[in-house]
């Protein structure tokens, strides 16, 4: 029988695996995506080949290209959902931003907007109880502060003119600016500062070589060892120190990770406790159980619940689903008389926090890309429009000439704290046939009826992010208004407060099913004030990794206790190359 | 880097096309596709959306000038987006490209009963290649608000796959330069870039601050 199960391997699974196999457990990772183990050679910059959510390889489907992703019911129908299944989860696109939360998110929180958040719906700790286990994630992955390309420097500066002061610090006390706090190596050598091949190759190179392709998955530098490469997606980071936890810990055991393996039931005990999964064999199809003595679901805020209400397990409070936030996102696109370099450096290296509001951020895309998202912007978009605003959809000569020069335009992404909402939810899909693994999902989020203190905050945050493009230099700004996006997906298993509007307790472990946690987004209490999820998950991540073998190994925490061992230390290093990995 | 991933290509980008799925059966609901009904002719399909691509990226084609919108440069047409969108919608299941063939038609010639004369004078097989810009607009509208959920799908996905096809690489996997990345000034893709300018106020970490 394994120690623990863990369902994912994504930005929180990644975790907890690597966490419990350097405390000797015996984990095994099931992966439903492909695991990647030759990014130079497997993954190319072209946005055909990865960002398609039907075939690239960054796909929500099977390892098998040639077999149809999987589907979703969505309402409404026009909804966007960007996840990503394989090794690395939804880190291998995402843009590593690492900001922690906002303090008043937490319960107990004194500071100024304590009541401006959603304080019906705080996380069942106090936000000092975290930092603990942010500092251990920003070490391990580690966080850096990120270096300015073209586009940061005319974010700054419009923020500056703008009149935000700028943070100095990790954590969110006032409206402010800042570099981000990145989950990527900061370019030392000739890494972001040369166009050539041979300049974006390790040794010489080492670090972010400001090739603009984060959405296409990292692998840069060239030949760098796998634990050495930029962005500390998972797969760069918490994946090779999970497989390699013998090496690098006393008393660590590597763990198993199988990858194109879907786990289709959580399977409980007599008693009612977790006991162990059933998934399905990536290379004959057939099922197999395995039975252990924990279960950790991290298949991401849509799979996870998906699973849990597949597997019929206990949803006594309604509540299995039901919570989700998004972030409501939008974006302004600013066209700016001079160049940007929007299209190059990392995706992200600049945001704006408004505690109480949410966050933006600046971003930057490669040409398809912010193409296909003028496109689908609202087709019947409200609102005034004036000399020199558009909103909405974009399409004809309009969309050629926004698009004339890719790297004179400025992106800033609005990130809504909004509001936790039982209407908007993940369930089971009623119209669509299931597929091989079960009944699919159904997300419920609607594009407009979001709750007023929702819509209030991003309106507030458009204008934040038109004036910083204007005291940039915008010539012209454009509102997408889009579609639903679900980017950033959390809190469909929510932890809480009180048991009548949560699933989870303050540790992560399910109320309902003794021996099953959850490690991913979808154990958020909440939107978190507005800043991007991934790190909060994973210190979260660490955390339940603690309370596990605490409670069911007998084991002692460590993360006040010890020193974290860094990815990029040499012994992973050495172990990552002896084992191929 | 080469452009050698036509394997791949194959497939361009669909905003969850799984979705479309339904679109072949809401079709049907509507009359405007026969169950057993022999597929669309090849022409009928490609000139349908290459008139959607071109609607989307206009350019110095056919389908630009017959609608009314065109320019002197290369657009979608010429970065092989009616072909994209095909093989795309294909992948969305079973009879989705003849049901999105049938719907744009249909409601083209909701919009303008004259539509199909006007094809013929211009050559064009599909009546929504024939359709001024503005009346190719009001069929987007018009899906955009009918009451079948699966044609509003298709009305908000279609423009942006379209988009994608047309500004990436997709029609330059055989060689030549992207019609996209000659759009929008796009240097291409890169290994690494001479982009890096520093750290603000010379900052390289941020401090704790107990909140």
């Amino acid at each position: 029988m394994r120690d623990v199960i863990v369902v994912g391997a994504g930005g929180g699974g990644a975790v907890v695996a690597k966490e419990l196999a350097a405390r000797g457990l015996d984990v095994l990772v099931l992966e439903a995506g492909p695991r990647f183990a030759d990014p130079e050679h497997d993954w190319t910059h072209f946005s055909q080949d990865a960002t398609n959510p039907i075939t690239g390889y960054f796909r929500w489907g099977p390892a098998d290209r040639s077999q149809p992703p999987y589907a979703r019911e969505l309402n409404p129908s026009t909804t966007v959902v960007q996840q990503v299944a394989g090794v690395g989860g939804t880190t291998l696109h995402y843009s590593a931003n690492c900001p922690r939360a906002m303090p008043g998110a937490f319960q107990g929180y004194r500071g100024r907007h304590r009541d401006a958040h959603d304080t019906r719906h705080l996380f069942p700790l106090a936000y000092r109880d975290l930092i603990p286990y942010y500092e251990w994630v920003e070490h391990t992955l580690p966080v850096q502060t990120a270096a300015m390309g073209t586009k940061e420097e005319v974010f700054f500066r419009g923020a500056r003119r703008a009149g935000l002061p700028v943070n100095r610090f990790k954590d969110i006390t006032r409206d402010s600016f800042r570099p981000q706090e990145n989950a990527i190596l900061q370019p030392a050598g000739t890494a972001g500062r040369s166009g050539e091949r041979a300049g974006a190759t390790f040794p010489r190179a080492r670090g972010c070589t400001f090739c603009g392709h984060c959405l296409e998955g990292c692998f840069e530098p060239l030949g760098a060892p796998r634990n050495l490469k930029a962005k500390r997606s998972t797969d760069n980071s918490y994946i090779p120190m999970a497989l390699t936890a013998d090496r690098w810990q006393r008393g660590g055991r590597a763990a198993e990770l199988i990858a194109g393996a879907f786990v289709e039931r959580v399977e409980l005990s007599s008693s009612g406790a977790a006991a162990g999964v059933t998934w399905r064999h990536p290379a004959g199809g057939e099922l197999v159980a395995e039975p252990a003595r924990v279960v950790v679901l991290a298949a991401g805020a849509i799979e996870s619940p998906r699973l849990w209400l597949n597997s019929g397990l206990p949803n006594p409070n309604g509540w299995v689903g039901r919570g989700l936030t998004n972030h409501f996102e939008d974006l302004a696109l600013g066209l700016m008389p001079f160049e940007t370099g929007f299209s190059k450096g990392p995706t992200s290296a600049a945001r704006a926090d408004f505690p109480g509001r949410g966050s933006v951020q600046n971003a930057g895309l490669p040409p398809a890309d912010i193409a296909a998202l003028l496109a689908a912007g609202n087709p019947a978009p409200r609102g005034s429009t004036r000399r020199g605003r558009s909103r909405g959809r974009v399409v004809g000569r309009d969309l050629i000439r926004l698009l004339t020069s890719v790297d004179r335009l400025m992106g800033v992404v609005v990130l809504t704290d909004d509001d936790v909402d039982p209407r908007n939810r993940v369930s089971l899909a009623r119209g669509l046939p299931p597929d091989a693994h079960g009944r699919v999902p159904r997300i419920d989020i609607p594009a407009r009826g979001r709750t007023a203190r929702s819509i209030r905050n991003r309106r507030f945050l458009l204008r934040q992010a038109a004036e910083i493009l204007e005291r940039a230099g915008a010539v012209a700004i454009h509102v997408n208004d889009g579609p639903p996006i679900l980017g950033h997906i959390h809190s469909t298993l929510r932890m809480g407060q009180r048991a009548g509007d949560s699933v989870l307790d303050r540790h992560g472990e399910a109320r309902f099913v003794e021996r099953l946690f959850v490690a991913d987004n979808s154990a958020l209490a909440n939107a978190l004030g507005g800043p991007n999820p991934t790190l909060t998950t994973q210190a979260l991540a660490t955390r339940v990794a603690e309370r596990v073998l605490g409670r069911y190994f007998d084991g002692e925490p460590w993360v006040t206790r010890e020193t974290p061992t860094s990815s990029l230390d040499d012994r992973v290093t050495l172990a990552v190359q002896e084992r191929g990995l | 880097m080469t452009l050698s991933r036509r394997a791949f290509v194959g497939r361009a980008a669909l905003l969850a096309a799984a979705a479309l799925a339904p679109l072949p059966r809401a079709a049907a609901r509507a009359g405007l596709v026969t169950a057993g009904a022999q597929a669309a002719p090849d022409a009928l399909v490609l000139e349908t959306l290459d008139g959607v691509v071109a609607y989307v990226v206009p350019g110095d084609d056919r389908y630009s000038t017959a609608q009314g919108v065109s320019r002197a440069q290369p657009g979608g047409v010429a970065a092989r987006g009616g072909e994209g969108l095909r093989v795309t919608l294909a992948v969305a299941g079973p009879g989705t490209v003849d049901a999105t063939v049938a719907v744009l038609n249909g409601v083209a010639r909701a919009v303008d009963p004259g539509v199909d004369a006007r094809a013929a004078t211009l050559g064009f097989a599909a009546p929504f290649a024939a359709l001024p810009f503005a009346a190719k607009a009001d069929v987007f509208a018009r899906l955009s608000r009918s009451a079948e959920d699966a044609f509003r799908r298709l009305g908000a996905i279609l423009p942006a796959i379209a988009a994608f096809v047309s500004y990436s690489e997709y029609g330059a996997f055989e060689g030549g330069e992207p019609v996209g990345w000659q759009l929008t000034g796009y240097e291409g893709v890169a290994d690494g870039r001479d982009e890096l300018r520093g750290y603000y106020g010379g900052r390289r970490r941020a401090r704790a601050k107990r909140a």
